[in-house]
């Protein structure tokens, strides 16, 4: 036994080593390159449980393709061409990805919108299904938890249209009417319509609208199942806190499970102080309204900074974080949009960068999330925890894969236990990779259960715990007794494969993930005690009637074998009750000892049980001879 | 149906009627002394002697808890009271937090005995009093009780001459062994829960009389052993409380229609109980169900006199008491996963209500009770369910208008850490044990359901609860079936704990609330979750016990909240309930309520503290969604050959 420990002890720590303890980003890993092909990043998906996708183009033949990675088990899955077949160049690559595993893509392809799904479990994608003929630009696709997908892009050339399209099962279905307000105008440009599906198979449409003066508006309109709405609701403001407002752009929706909240982020100009000046804002989703703009940076007025590009990611009621640019100061604005903390709360970047671009923000319905951006060639994310506090900064692209490209894409996702992934590329023009960084959150302690503290008899008990819920990966627990490692498993329940000595034993179990990131649990007792106890009498002499004998229980700790070293004291589950019967019909009971009168002399069998905490018994049978009472006794 | 029954026994009715006049002091003819109304009572069903205790009642408030040693309790004078009536809830119409987290009250009844006769037994009966009561008659404290919506009673004891005060401190603040217990928003102690905490005197209170001999429980059980076409078994079972001080031979017969039944004579001790029981057959029943409910009227008298003993002898048996209810005969059983009625598959379709109304809480009297219950039939319901036992005068509506009650408890979303608790544990006995007690001779109570929306999968303190209940009730009444209500969720796992019911109940709320992990949020779910619990449990009748949408307000269908979104949620569902034939019943919301401060419902632009997923309004209106449900409902072979199989 001994020795089995200490060959278990030293494997223990020789995991101890190699598993440090981490709760932080996990650099870049390559998805795929180094490679001259790789043309631009496309976007990263993440479901509430997990399930995580990412696509990006690659030239082949020297053709502009889409392909997507898909992780499976917290590991980043081989590359997969989605166009297959396709021999014009493919452009704007986007994925979704919804609980269980389905996964769609969407791009362009010789000015048509083409899709490809990937059911949960199926053995390959579907071939590229055409949605759209187009001619068609900037599409924006989501895919409710359910697995409900819309599709917004626009369409034509010059005076565009908005339109979209909703998934169910593997067939898509273009809505007749397009989305603007007015079709005679352009609608959809800039960086195209954006559009969010809520858990209830609904979706909310964002995009620029040109009106009848020229103005850039930001219009949003509802998509149900069968229909748009017939409410187009403006985002966009007349003016802002006194300012008169001008072109909007930019916008950027995010929604709740339930469809009546959300939030459009939106980059409007205004005037301010003769100059004109953008601004990010958030407007909440209520019903079919929109709240009052609430700032999403803490600018000025009057100041020389604008705002720009605003990123926003809802995954819950009054849960969501966002973010903007500001130039020319090179910033990164954030906003926490949550029950404690509801606003701006102002620039999170160093203020060394001169070259900030891109934020992307990730939310979890937890609570948590992260903002990432580029800066000066390196990608930077900082992590809102569970306290309200905002992490310090840490790089997230691996130094060795080169540069982050910032003109080249950057996208975050959280799952519903705010496991956070960062795509994007790195490396210079011959050596790109599509890269990942990650906050892989540690697994929750696990702490066993106080009834596992109850003396036991058995020397290989059984033990059991809790899951620790891991969406990436698979959870090991290292299960930990007397400070010696003995076993390290996915399952929760381990039945010792050695025999424990008596005594009482701490034990906790540490949960380890695919990253080798620990999180010890608190220390339970393992109170093991096989040793019966014993009973004796205790009373010397003769023993007459009138007088009273005394039978004494005692729960001792196993005694060590002739020549053995004397172990260190050990505690006993210690005595639970003893009971007898007394051989004159009379029975009797108590916890560690036994006191009995016979009335009448002669001889008596008695018969003691004495049983300890750990339920072990033993039985003392003995002949009593008492003798006459003495005279005058009485 | 009921005057059918009548026009069947004029005899017994005749005599039951100059029975009832010898016993109304003269007094209490015309207007009645004190209030005390032997005329006039609130229900039908229960023991001759029954006084209901109208009139004017007094009442203070007592917040900051010092009415104990103001001696509120032995108060002759009338100041710092005010004159109400009860039914009572002292906060109707207050919405605040307060009020939701209750307060302590007192109400106080002046009167005189209708009789001074020492040999009589007097007895209050309290129909709903919430939650925490203590009693005091003329200063002196002779009774406490813990629990809602179930009738409890007290011997009066220290009665004297001239005016007797009975007075009642009732505190309606929920603690932790309460049902439901008391929830709050941990963030700010905001109350929380679910419907109104309403506090008073939710029901009237009786005054008995009973002449040495109290039927202190009666149980008239029609069966139909051998199937709907055969003859009926009604058991009986009358408890027998012998109030006198000497031991009284008690003979009871009983009448079910016009036939009648020996029940024994029973010898009874001094302050002791007994049972008579006995069994009868009914040839031909006239079988009730919903669309034809057929009652029967019973009559049970207890003849008693001295048993004597030793020399003396026994003395010649006299009437001491009476008893009064309606019977149906119909058979309730549990047949590959289907709830069939009398023989025939049920495919219900009800309303989930509230005792609530805008202007008196939950101190309804029958007229709001009539209109509620009118309401569910226009609507083509046949089926009632809430979280709590109704009120016994909504059970004989019920059983006059073929309306099935679905019976519960209020052990309504209780933590897994109350749930052990050994104190609130007992609670939920005493009133699985109280409901049964109560209500059981009422055909309209088609299950008796433990609890509702406990942790879909049921944790080891849940599945004893389950254990625990369901075994109580059976042993309590094995003719019907037992049931519990889960929130029902597309990741619901099948789980062995529901193997303990008959019936199992899923609310059912997909496209409204997002549910945990959004696991309902699309109502295109609903009809794979339905099938996917029809799989994992074949042989339990299942029912949709809750469903809806708020709606407050005119506006497009694509807002929730709006009158046109609640219509076509409506219609939606019942358009898959209705491709679900093994479905025995489908419930409904029929009225607002009011629930916890803050409440939203799922309802972007809610009303504050009213739950609106009804189809009916607060102040009476229907919603366009009535009509919708009206049409669906009406059109559905709810019982009887056509019914969906």
């Amino acid at each position: 036994m001994i020795a089995r420990l200490a060959a278990l002890a030293a494997s223990a720590l020789a995991l101890g080593a190699a598993a440090p303890a981490q709760a932080a980003f996990f650099p870049s890993e390559t998805i795929d390159g180094p490679s001259a092909d790789i043309v631009r990043f496309g976007d990263i998906d993440t479901a509430q449980d997990g399930g995580s996708a990412l696509t990006y183009l690659k030239r082949d033949g020297g053709i502009a393709h889409v392909w997507a990675s898909r992780m499976t088990n917290g590991a980043w899955g081989p590359p997969e061409q989605l166009d297959v077949g396709q021999a014009a160049e493919s452009s704007d690559p986007h994925i979704s990805v919804s609980d269980g595993g389905r996964v769609v893509a969407a791009w362009i392809n010789d000015g048509r919108v083409y899709s490809s799904v990937r059911e949960a479990g199926a053995p390959g994608w579907t071939g590229p299904m055409q949605v759209h003929a187009g001619p068609a630009q900037h599409i924006s696709l989501s895919m409710s938890v359910h697995g409900v997908g819309y599709l917004a892009f626009s369409v034509g050339a010059g005076s565009r249209d908005v339109r979209a399209a909703r998934l169910a099962g593997t067939t898509w279905t273009n809505f007749d009417q397009v989305l603007d307000v007015d079709p005679a105008r352009d609608a959809g440009g800039g960086r195209g319509p954006r559009i969010a599906a809520a858990a209830d198979g609904t979706a909310l449409a964002v995009w620029e609208e040109v009106d009848a003066g020229g103005r850039r508006r930001v219009q949003t309109r509802r998509v149900l199942r069968d229909r748009l709405s017939q409410f187009p609701v403006e985002a966009s403001v007349p003016d802002l806190e006194g300012h008169a407002g001008g072109d909007a752009r930019n916008p950027e929706v995010g929604m709740d499970w339930d469809s009546s909240f959300g939030w459009v982020a939106v980059e409007q100009d205004f005037q301010d102080g003769g100059i004109t000046r953008s601004r990010v804002f958030g407007r909440h989703v209520v019903g079919l309204s929109l709240e009052p703009p609430l700032l999403l940076e803490q600018l000025t007025w009057g100041g020389a900074e604008s705002a720009s590009d605003p990123d926003i990611d809802v995954s819950g009621r009054l849960r969501a974080l966002a973010a903007s640019q500001t130039s020319p100061g090179a910033g990164v604005q954030a906003a926490v949009l949550q029950v404690t903390v509801f606003g701006a709360i102002g620039r999170i970047d160093g203020p060394a960068g001169a070259s900030d671009s891109d934020p992307t923000v990730a939310h979890s319905s937890n609570g948590e999330g992260a903002f990432a951006w580029h800066e000066d060639g390196q990608v930077f994310g900082r992590y809102w925890n569970r306290d309200d506090v905002l992490e310090p900064q840490t790089a997230l692209a691996t130094e060795s894969f080169g540069p982050g490209q910032p003109a080249l894409g950057i996208d975050s996702s959280a799952d519903r236990l705010a496991d956070v992934a960062i795509g994007f590329v790195q490396g210079g023009p011959a050596e790109r990779r599509i890269v990942a960084a990650h906050w892989d959150r540690p697994l929750r302690a696990i702490t066993p259960s106080s009834a596992t503290q109850a003396w036991q008899s058995n020397k290989r008990p059984r033990l059991t715990w809790g899951d620790a819920t891991e969406a990436w990966g698979q959870a090991q627990y290292r299960v930990e007794i007397d400070g010696v490692a003995v076993a390290t498993q996915p399952s929760t329940v381990l039945n010792l494969p050695f025999d424990l000595a008596d005594g009482s034993h701490p034990w906790r179990i540490v949960t380890v993930d695919r990253r080798g990131q620990e999180t010890p649990g608190l220390d339970r007792r393992l109170n093991i005690d096989t040793t019966k106890p014993v009973a004796q009498v205790s009373t010397l002499g003769t023993l007459r009637a009138g007088q009273s004998i005394r039978f004494v229980a005692r729960d001792d700790p196993p005694v060590p074998a002739p020549g053995a070293p004397t172990p260190p004291a050990i505690r006993t589950s210690g005595l639970a009750r003893v009971s007898g019967s007394f051989g004159d019909n009379t029975r009797g009971s108590g916890t560690s000892e036994l006191r009995h009168v016979y009335r009448k002399k002669g001889s008596y069998r008695v018969r003691l049980v004495v049983v300890d905490r750990a339920g072990n018994q033993a039985t003392l049978k003995l002949l009593v001879k008492v003798a006459a009472a003495k005279k005058g006794a009485r | 149906m009921f005057q059918r029954g009548l026009r069947s026994l004029p005899l017994v009715a005749v005599a039951l009627a100059l029975s009832l006049a010898l016993l109304v002091p003269a007094s209490a003819v015309g207007q009645p002394r004190d209030g005390l109304d032997p005329n006039n009572l609130v229900i039908h069903d229960g023991p001759g002697g029954r006084y209901l205790m109208g009139g004017e009642w007094l009442f203070r408030r007592d917040t900051p808890d010092e009415g104990e040693i103001g001696r509120f309790f032995n108060q002759r004078g009338r100041g710092g009271w005010s004159s109400i009536t009860i039914p009572n809830a002292w906060n109707a119409q207050d919405e605040s937090a307060d009020s939701m987290n209750g307060d302590i009250v007192w109400y106080r009844k002046d009167f005189r005995l209708p009789s001074a006769s020492s040999a009589l037994t007097w007895i209050v009966r309290f129909q709903n009093v919430r939650y925490h009561t203590r009693v005091w008659l003329n200063g002196r404290e002779i009774g406490r009780h813990t629990g809602a919506y179930l009738p409890w009673e007290l011997k009066l004891t220290g009665l004297q001459k001239g005016v007797n005060r009975l007075v009642l401190r009732v505190d309606n603040r929920r603690f932790d062994d309460d049902l439901p217990p008391a929830q709050f928003d941990d963030a700010d102690l905001t109350p929380g829960g679910g419907w109104w905490n309403y506090g008073g005197m939710l029901g009237e209170a009786y005054l008995r009389k009973v002449t040495k001999i109290d039927m202190e429980e009666v149980e008239v059980r029609p069966t139909l052993p051998n199937g709907p076409a055969a003859s009926a078994q009604v058991d009986w079972r009358i408890k027998l409380r012998n109030y006198s001080g000497r031991p009284q031979r008690v003979r009871v017969m009983g009448a079910y229609g016009t036939q009648k039944v020996n029940l024994g004579t029973q010898r009874v001790a001094a302050g002791g109980t007994t049972e008579a029981r006995g069994r009868m057959t009914i040839r031909k029943p006239r079988l009730w169900s919903p669309p034809d409910p057929q009652l029967y009227d019973v009559t049970i008298t207890a003849d008693a006199g001295d048993a004597g003993g030793g020399s003396k002898k026994a003395a010649p048996l006299k009437r001491v008491g009476d008893y009064v209810l309606r019977s149906g005969i119909r058979s309730l059983q549990v047949v590959n996963g289907r709830l069939l009625l009398n023989g025939e598959p049920m495919n219900a379709r009800g309303v989930f209500i509230h005792e609530d109304d805008f202007v008196k809480g939950s101190a309804l009297g029958n007229a709001e009770r009539e209109k509620m219950i009118n309401e569910a039939r226009d609507l083509g319901a046949t089926l009632l369910r809430t979280h709590y036992p109704m009120h016994p005068e909504m059970h004989e509506l019920a059983d006059r208008l073929g309306v099935l009650i679905w019976s519960e408890i209020p052990v309504f979303q209780v933590p897994d850490r109350l749930l052990k608790s050994s104190a609130l544990r007992a609670v939920a006995r005493d009133m699985l044990r109280t409901n049964v007690l109560t209500n059981q001779n009422h055909p309209s109570v088609v299950t008796w359901s433990v609890s509702n929306e406990l942790r879909p999968e049921p944790s080891s303190t849940e599945r004893s609860y389950y254990k625990e209940a369901s075994t109580l009730l059976r042993s309590l009444d094995p003719t019907r079936p037992i049931s519990t209500v889960i929130a029902g969720y597309l990741d619901h796992t099948q789980q062995a704990a529901y193997d303990y019911f008959d019936m199992l109940g899923f609310n059912s709320y997909f496209g409204w609330y997002p549910g945990r992990q959004a696991s309902i949020a699309d109502r295109d779910n609903l009809s794979p979750f339905l099938d996917k619990m029809r799989a994992f449990y074949p042989k339990q009748a299942i029912m949709v016990t809750e469903h809806g949408a708020e709606a407050n307000r005119e506006g497009p269908a694509e807002e929730r909240g709006t009158y046109a979104f609640q219509s076509d949620f409506y219609n939606f569902h019942e358009s898959v309930y209705a491709t679900k034939p093994w479905l025995s019943g489908v419930i409904g919301t029929l009225r607002s309520f009011r629930v916890r401060p803050g409440w939203e419902g799922g309802n972007p632009k809610p009303s504050s503290n009213w739950h609106e997923k009804g189809v009916i309004d607060f102040f009476d209106n229907k919603k366009p969604a009535f009509d919708v449900l009206q049409s669906w409902f009406r059109n559905t072979v709810q019982y009887g050959p056509g019914t969906p199989r």
